[in-house]
């Protein structure tokens, strides 16, 4: 009898968000509007005057759009990527995150793709991929994992939410407009909870989550190649793709970490949510961490031992010369201090793992960046090397797709819920 | 269950599959390795096999295998540039080139660190193995019937990967609207069409030669440094005189750019015999 009472009484906490919703709500959402507009006035911008806008020229011809793209598409690995392998593996602990780490996969991918399309010369012309695309080139290898990690993430995400919809259909949807109640009685798909829909339902979650792993490492693997497969200094590298898959799962852990911490803060969900699900999630951290900082040593201990000099010329650049600040901060930030604060039991809290979480999120931005702007900016030819700074209509853009992603996110948490329920009562 | 009957065809034909897969692998991945391999060498050579394929496609009389409708090359006599940069402007104003870009670009080498020791004009290499064409998602970027790589200005999306893939810099974007209406001239197609958010370089005049006119680097030339001919024809012109390349290339020593890169260049380098005096840069202490 008690048993239920506290089942009830979660289960209230956990649809409370998609009834009910605060002033501080409303303005929240309106930051996010405003930075979004920001961001859309800028690429507007752009569009009319060209990508003379951007700080981007011949010498540096790629930038910030392709570092938030490569960043974008490493948090998407979050996800799916993690609830596969706990689902996989049959973690029990998982079931209260898997739906947050689903969800950042499909939004940051979607976001990841848009900074693609920001970046082209003549983004009208996207199409064109599909009726002219060669299959020999890396960015068409992309365009195809990309487009299957998406379809693929989306069904993920569906899949297991359709029970969930189903209890909101028969338990809010009185309460929510029509809109809501339309939206939960269609994507329900008629889900009763009888035992030959669950079978079917547990049976497709496991087929997908054994093949969403693969999708995924192939994702960021590719996205590698585009660099990889140049002729580049600091790029031509075979190290690239299981680098960049092990920076992605780095940098994915501590987006989820971040959004825990704020869905559990601001929706009251302490009682899913526990310092547990922190605790091990850290430790994934810690290894990343540490497997990623073994990835970076061998990668540049290669490129300087030999000491050809193009090699040297750029790792002085990064070790010595005009990109240092980046590459020591990247350093600090995502593997000293996040390593420090999980290490010891008196910083292992809530704060210092989320703390650590944000630290390497914002490490592996520049880490991305310094990987793209400082080998464009040295040519192969003999010359002079290229400047790149970005410009306001940059910053604004990815501001805007920042916030565009965040509000993704939260107007998803208003419509579902971010746990999966029952997966959550199924716990045993 | 699975018969045993089906197991062994299932075995069986996974090998079949197998071979012929690799077979075709094997084909794609060193195809163009093979047809240089079994050329007659002139003379014994040991040792370099970069050296090997470079040298018998000059030195023999150019049994050059006829994969294109003519094989364009350019020749630039580095004993002869002095660096002056009339064929970049020539070829700026000839065409129109957009704001930031030199299509033939003036590089000055330095052996050493103290002196400089020639200058080296850098017009699109015009790759037979060309790694813009590669990496091009949506085929903007073609070898056209002499194997000149062309862009396609209405087909290129922007995404500014070739620039990334080619190794010399030949590869400009144009980021802003072009400073003339972006029309097509069809006098000077598609060389003068520089529409916004597009990858454009060099492409050697290739309307031009087959209509028999030489390009502006090369006319501009004052130093009539640069060469442009038919290796089929065996023959090149500098707009004054006009020179047989076998003959040209083996009284000289000839190089092409990164060579070692495999991308094949339609541009050869006639190696500079002596520095030149005239801009050696001070000793710095």
């Amino acid at each position: 009898m008690q048993e239920t009472e506290t089942a009830e009484r979660n289960l209230d906490v956990l649809f409370k968000p998609l009834t009910s919703t605060s002033k501080q709500f409303y303005l929240f959402i309106g930051l996010l509007i405003s930075f979004v507009l920001l961001g859309v006035f800028a690429w507007y911008i752009q569009l009319t005057h060209g990508l003379i806008v951007t700080g981007m020229r011949n010498t540096v011809f790629w930038g910030v759009y392709e570092t938030n793209f490569v960043f974008f598409i490493g948090i998407s690995h979050a996800g799916t990527l993690l609830s596969a392998i706990l689902r996989v593996t049959n973690t029990e602990w998982r079931r209260p995150v898997t739906r947050i780490a689903e969800a950042i996969t499909v939004f940051a991918l979607i976001f990841a793709v848009l900074q693609v399309i920001f970046s082209l010369g003549r983004p009208e012309r996207i199409f064109n991929v599909l009726f002219y695309g060669r299959i020999e080139s890396p960015l068409l290898w992309d365009f195809i994992s990309v487009t299957t990690y998406l379809v693929g993430s989306l069904t993920f995400l569906y899949l297991p939410l359709i029970p969930d919809i189903a209890l909101c259909r028969d338990k809010v949807a009185e309460k929510t407009g029509f809109l809501k109640r339309k939206l939960y009685r269609v994507l329900s798909l008629n889900w009763r909870g009888v035992e030959e829909q669950r079978r079917s339902l547990e049976k497709a979650i496991g087929i997908m989550a054994i093949l969403i792993i693969p999708i995924a490492v192939s994702v960021h693997t590719v996205v590698s190649w585009v660099f990889s497969m140049t002729l580049r200094v600091g790029w031509h590298s075979s190290i690239f793709g299981p680098y960049f898959v092990v920076a992605a799962i780095f940098s994915g852990i501590a987006t989820l970490i971040i959004a825990m911490a704020i869905f559990r803060r601001v929706y009251h969900l302490e009682g899913f949510i526990k310092p547990l699900h922190f605790k091990y999630l850290g430790y994934l951290l810690l290894t990343l961490d540490l497997a990623y900082l073994y990835f970076t040593v061998s990668e540049y201990l290669t490129s300087v031992y030999g000491g050809i000099k193009a090699d040297i010329e750029l790792s002085r650049s990064l070790f010595l010369g005009e990109y240092a600040l980046p590459f020591y901060t990247m350093v600090l930030f995502g593997f000293v201090i996040p390593a420090v604060l999980i290490a010891f039991p008196k910083t292992r809290t809530i704060p210092g793992i989320v703390a650590a979480s944000l630290l390497v999120d914002i490490a592996l931005w520049i880490k991305r960046y310094i990987i793209v702007v400082p080998t464009i900016a040295r040519p192969l030819i003999p010359g002079a090397w290229g400047l790149y700074i970005p410009t306001w209509v940059e910053w604004s853009v990815t501001a805007g797709s920042i916030a565009g992603f965040i509000l993704a996110f939260t107007i998803f948490s208003k419509v579902f819920p971010v746990v999966s329920i029952w997966e959550v009562s199924e716990e045993g | 269950m699975v018969s045993r009957r089906r197991y062994i065809k299932t075995l069986i034909s996974l090998f079949l599959g197998g071979i012929i897969g690799y077979h075709y692998l094997y084909r794609f991945l060193l195809g163009k390795s093979k047809v240089v391999a079994d050329k007659k060498l002139p003379f014994p050579v040991s040792g370099d096999f970069k050296f090997e394929i470079f040298s018998t496609a000059m030195a023999q009389p150019l049994q050059v295998k006829r994969k294109w409708k003519r094989h364009w090359v350019m020749i630039i006599d580095l004993e002869r540039c002095d660096g002056c940069a009339l064929c970049t402007a020539s070829c700026n104003i000839e065409h129109g080139v957009p704001n930031g870009q030199t299509w033939i670009k003036i590089y000055v080498i330095k052996e050493t660190p103290l002196r400089v020791t020639y200058f080296l004009p850098r017009p699109c290499m015009q790759c037979e193995n060309a790694p813009c064409v590669k990496v091009c998602p949506v085929g903007a970027n073609y070898y056209n019937e002499d194997g000149v790589v062309m862009i396609d200005k209405d087909r290129c999306i922007g995404c500014r990967l070739c620039m990334a893939a080619c190794p010399y810099g030949a590869r400009y974007f144009n980021w802003e609207n072009p400073s003339f209406p972006a029309e097509r001239n069809e006098e000077h197609y598609p060389e003068s069409y520089h529409p916004r958010g597009v990858v454009e370089k060099c492409m050697f005049c290739v309307m031009e030669l087959n209509k028999g006119k030489l390009p502006p680097c090369v006319l501009g030339c004052k130093m009539r440094a640069l060469y442009m001919g038919d290796l089929y024809e065996d023959a090149a012109s500098n707009g004054v005189e006009t020179v047989k390349i076998s003959e040209l290339l083996s009284k000289r020593f000839s190089f092409r750019l990164f060579e070692e890169l495999g991308t094949e260049p339609r541009v050869i380098y006639l190696a500079p015999l002596k520095s030149k005096p005239s801009i050696t840069y001070p000793l710095k202490p």
